[in-house]
């Protein structure tokens, strides 16, 4: 492997933890008592951000690296399924990501919003920054599963 | 803003969800997809950002009222839905 | 220093912060409980003590991860499948969910403690525990006795303290 390609496995496995961490931090901001609108925006766009360079990196190193050097291996592995269901899965599901950090970018953004307002809103955003951890947690749980399928 | 972005992104998981199923039943659409794009993954990635792109900018048009909590807990049904989907589909073609 | 000196010193200092601070949150929590009420000046320590909690939450998973690069860029991805490390990265995990549903009120304390003492310490000894050579089944099935057996301990003190909350 490359070092671009290493950096490339790095940048898209650290950024997207850092996603993780960021959404989830939302969800007791969305619901809590102390509204902190700003810290929301900023958890918010970080969390975007943040998706949009793991899905960067992981498109360079998927379609430059894992097709050719990483699949074959898997595939004649032990593990197969490995990279037949946990990895067809993760790449696809990972797509649904950065369009539900868009929304929650654009909810707690927009200065129309109600977001101080409206508790209904509020717990709404809070469901679906779950939903965007509990998907990037399944997508990371594949990607060990698959990297320990790797050999 | 919020419902615009909201109904596009229900959309866009939709069609993720029917191009990554039907590229895989249909060999030449994903071929078309990676002919294009360079690879099927790059395609699905780029046209679901245009059709995002493009409903997004509708919906600021149309302005849909619907509530916004609805919208939202549809996306995230939709997304839950199409997660389960996208699982189920590739188990069951890794065992046919 | 090396990559895997440094993620060790990381790793240790994230499992030092969390399972100090849930051990004294323990502390702080049952001796302000014992006359049935909290007062502010006994919730201070508990509300001072959270972030060094979730500071030490944040190390541990940055750097865990660390150690999965690290295993997966110099050939030796077996160790990803490894039972001992599927269990920690798993009580980790619930550790974060719970934590979670603490904070946002969706389960009592008398549950969402004794969770938070268990699994931090699970996984401090998962870590530790080199030659533990069990299926990643028993291992959680093991974690999940102790878990249920210190909701009953907690019970039990409660019952003997008299305490109310």
């Amino acid at each position: 492997m490359s070092l671009v390609l290493k950096l490339a496995l790095i940048g898209h496995v650290l950024s997207g933890l850092l996603a993780l961490i960021f959404y989830y931090a939302m969800i007791p901001n969305l619901i809590g008592k102390n509204l902190q609108p700003n810290f929301l925006k900023r958890l918010s766009l970080a969390g975007l951000v943040t998706l949009l360079f793991s899905w960067i990196l992981a498109g360079y190193y998927y379609t430059q690296y894992y097709g050719q050097s990483v699949k074959p291996i898997i595939k004649s592995g032990q593990l197969p399924w490995a990279h037949s269901i946990l990895m067809e899965t993760k790449e696809h599901i990972f797509l649904f990501l950065p369009f539900l950090g868009l929304v929650l970018a654009a909810a707690c953004l927009s200065s129309k919003s109600d977001i101080d307002k409206d508790e209904t809103l509020r717990k709404a955003l809070a469901k679906l920054a779950f939903v965007v951890v509990a998907l990037g947690t399944a997508v990371t749980i594949f990607g060990v599963v698959i990297s320990g399928a790797a050999k | 803003m919020i419902n615009a972005t909201v109904l596009s992104a229900i959309i866009t998981i939709i069609y993720i969800t029917a191009i990554t199923v039907a590229a895989d039943l249909y060999p030449p659409l994903k071929e078309f997809l990676a002919n294009v794009f360079s690879h099927h993954w790059i395609g699905k990635s780029i046209t679901a950002i245009l059709i995002f792109a493009i409903f997004t900018g509708l919906f600021l048009v149309l302005k849909p009222k619907t509530k916004p909590s609805f919208l939202l807990n549809l996306l995230t049904a939709v997304s839950i839905l199409a997660t389960l989907v996208i699982l189920t589909f590739f188990t069951w073609e890794s065992s046919r | 220093m090396d990559w895997g000196t440094f993620l060790k010193i990381s790793h240790l200092v994230g499992t030092v912060l969390g399972v100090g601070a849930v051990t004294f949150i323990d502390y702080f929590y049952i001796r302000a409980a014992k006359d049935g009420k909290i007062e502010p000046h006994e919730a201070e320590p508990i509300r001072l003590l959270t972030p060094i909690l979730r500071l030490g939450l944040i190390i541990l998973i940055i750097s865990g991860f660390g150690y999965f690069l690290l295993y997966r860029l110099t050939g030796h991805e077996e160790r990803l499948l490894n039972p001992r490390f599927l269990a920690k990265m798993s009580v980790v995990g619930i550790i974060a969910l719970n934590g979670l549903l603490l904070e946002l009120k969706k389960i009592p304390i008398a549950i969402g403690g004794p969770i938070s003492s268990v699994s931090w310490w699970s996984a401090f000894v998962l870590g530790a525990w080199r030659g533990l050579n069990l299926s990643f089944w028993t291992i959680m099935g093991s974690y999940i006795l102790v878990v249920l057996a210190a909701i009953l301990v907690l019970k039990a003190i409660k019952k003997v303290l008299k305490i109310e909350i």
